[in-house]
């Protein structure tokens, strides 16, 4: 009943009765904004400056050159994914970021270096780090109110010379809950989480696994690493 | 006439606003202890709130994991678990964060794992796992936008279960000293004529309340005492 009387009461105002066009134009107005930015249009989730803590470990006593190509130094991912929005991941920042921290504190010495064949002589090794996989999972996509990220790393171990001596994989995974209203799509904050915790999760990897591989032993150790006997990494 | 129409208006929207906002449903609660051995905090130690992370199907909400920070702030020293885990990197990232007492004796003979918690001043670990699910729902409730207004008719239901449980770890003693577990059910209720009023079963707030209180007794109080 009140719906009714209210609604009388604002048809027979002369002054209601002339702005009705105006306010039905403007809830057309409004409903195809909203239809423009709800129909998927392309995502960009840009370089966030992710700070990565310092671990927590005893540092190896090797001197290491660092190799970082540009593939990892401008990594950008661009999908489409099945509910039509397209989106594009910068972070080659990040990685490097990430890799500068995490050998910064692994090793007790480390040095850039910008050929991975001539390296210099006060270093035992180069290491250089390969983003090999990207890839993500909105709520949609995952039917949870969680987007999910997985990344995999290879990192490369060189002689001073560019003689592959071993490589190890670095998965790793991360994932964000999205807010209420950001479940589908255009919202960028719970994916830049979720790539946060993946790479965090890539580097507690790399600590945990990389102090107990042979080769890794034998350059504390000082020994020679014989290239062909890792064939089987 | 306009001034006691408005006024009248006023007290109304009032009223409903009132009435809406304080409705809710019936709750129950269950909350249980286990303690393995006595508690007790001093001054200058603290405790830190960590969620269970390794679960790919769910998280305990960070709604949750605020109510029980903002809960148990009068009296007892938190840290925060960002902040924690920030100064323990690597140890307490979901994949390698110790799951029971052993690997946390293990953490703990990591050279310099032991003077930075002792830093923080962290004593306790409390491991929180759970979530809010709708168990049960039903009805139907339709509403509509018109040039005229806007209305909705119906009836709908839904059951929630809030399922929390917290793990304490001790780590001046490194071990689990105990447990608590709340569990709350509630079913909320949406009727609508015209307007719709939700009645509303708050179950996380429940369990919550009742989660957070029986874990300060536990970590204040002494039982032996």
């Amino acid at each position: 009943m009140t719906w009714r009387g209210k609604s009388r009461a604002r048809q027979g105002d002369a002054k209601n009765r002339h702005n009705y066009p105006m306010i039905r134009i403007l809830a057309v107005k409004l409903v195809a904004f909203c239809a423009v930015v709800s129909s998927g249009c392309g995502t960009t989730v840009p370089a966030m400056n992710m700070e990565f803590p310092t671990p927590l470990i005893e540092n190896l006593p090797i001197s290491i050159g660092v190799y970082y190509d540009d593939d990892l130094r401008n990594f950008t991912y661009n999908e489409t994914v099945s509910d039509g929005s397209s989106w594009t991941i910068e972070l080659g920042q990040n990685n490097t970021r990430l890799f500068d921290r995490l050998f910064g504190a692994m090793f007790s010495r480390t040095t850039r270096v910008d050929d991975i064949e001539n390296g210099p002589d006060d270093i035992q090794a180069i290491i250089q780090p390969i983003l090999e996989e990207y890839a993500f999972l909105t709520p949609n996509e995952l039917g949870s109110r969680f987007y999910a990220v997985s990344i995999r790393y290879r990192l490369i171990l060189y002689d001073t010379a560019g003689t592959e001596l071993a490589d190890w994989p670095i998965n790793a995974y991360g994932q964000s809950r999205s807010g209420i209203f950001n479940a589908g799509r255009g919202k960028t904050g719970p994916l830049q989480n979720a790539t946060d915790l993946a790479m965090r999760d890539a580097a507690a990897g790399a600590i945990v696994s990389l102090p107990t591989q042979p080769e890794i032993l034998a350059l504390i150790n000082g020994e020679q690493i014989n290239a062909e006997s890792n064939d089987n990494q | 006439m306009l001034k006691v129409m408005t006024t009248n208006r006023f007290l109304r929207v009032t009223v409903l606003c009132f009435v809406v906002t304080t409705l809710s449903a019936c709750v129950t609660a269950r909350i249980e202890e286990a303690r393995h051995t006595a508690t007790g905090i001093s001054k200058g130690e603290a405790v830190v709130i960590l969620t269970q992370r390794q679960n790919v199907d769910y998280q305990t909400e960070d709604g949750f994991l605020q109510c029980l920070g903002d809960e148990l702030k009068g009296g007892i020293n938190l840290r925060g678990e960002r902040e924690f885990m920030d100064q323990l990197f690597p140890w307490f990232e979901p994949s390698h964060a110790p799951t029971h007492a052993d690997a946390l004796r293990v953490l703990l003979a990591r050279p310099g794992v032991p003077e930075r918690i002792t830093e923080t001043g962290v004593r306790y670990l409390v491991w929180v796992d759970g979530t809010t699910q709708t168990v049960d729902g039903g009805g139907n409730l339709s509403c509509t936008v018109g040039a005229g207004g806007a209305g909705c008719f119906g009836f709908q239901w839904w059951e929630n279960d809030s399922s929390y449980e917290a793990a304490i770890w001790d780590l001046k003693s490194v071990e689990h000293v105990g447990t608590i577990s709340a569990d709350a059910v509630g079913t909320s209720y949406l009727p609508a004529v015209i307007v719709p009023i939700p009645i509303i079963a708050r179950t996380k707030n429940a369990a919550c309340g009742g989660l957070a209180k029986q874990l300060r007794e536990f970590l204040v109080a002494d039982p032996l005492d």
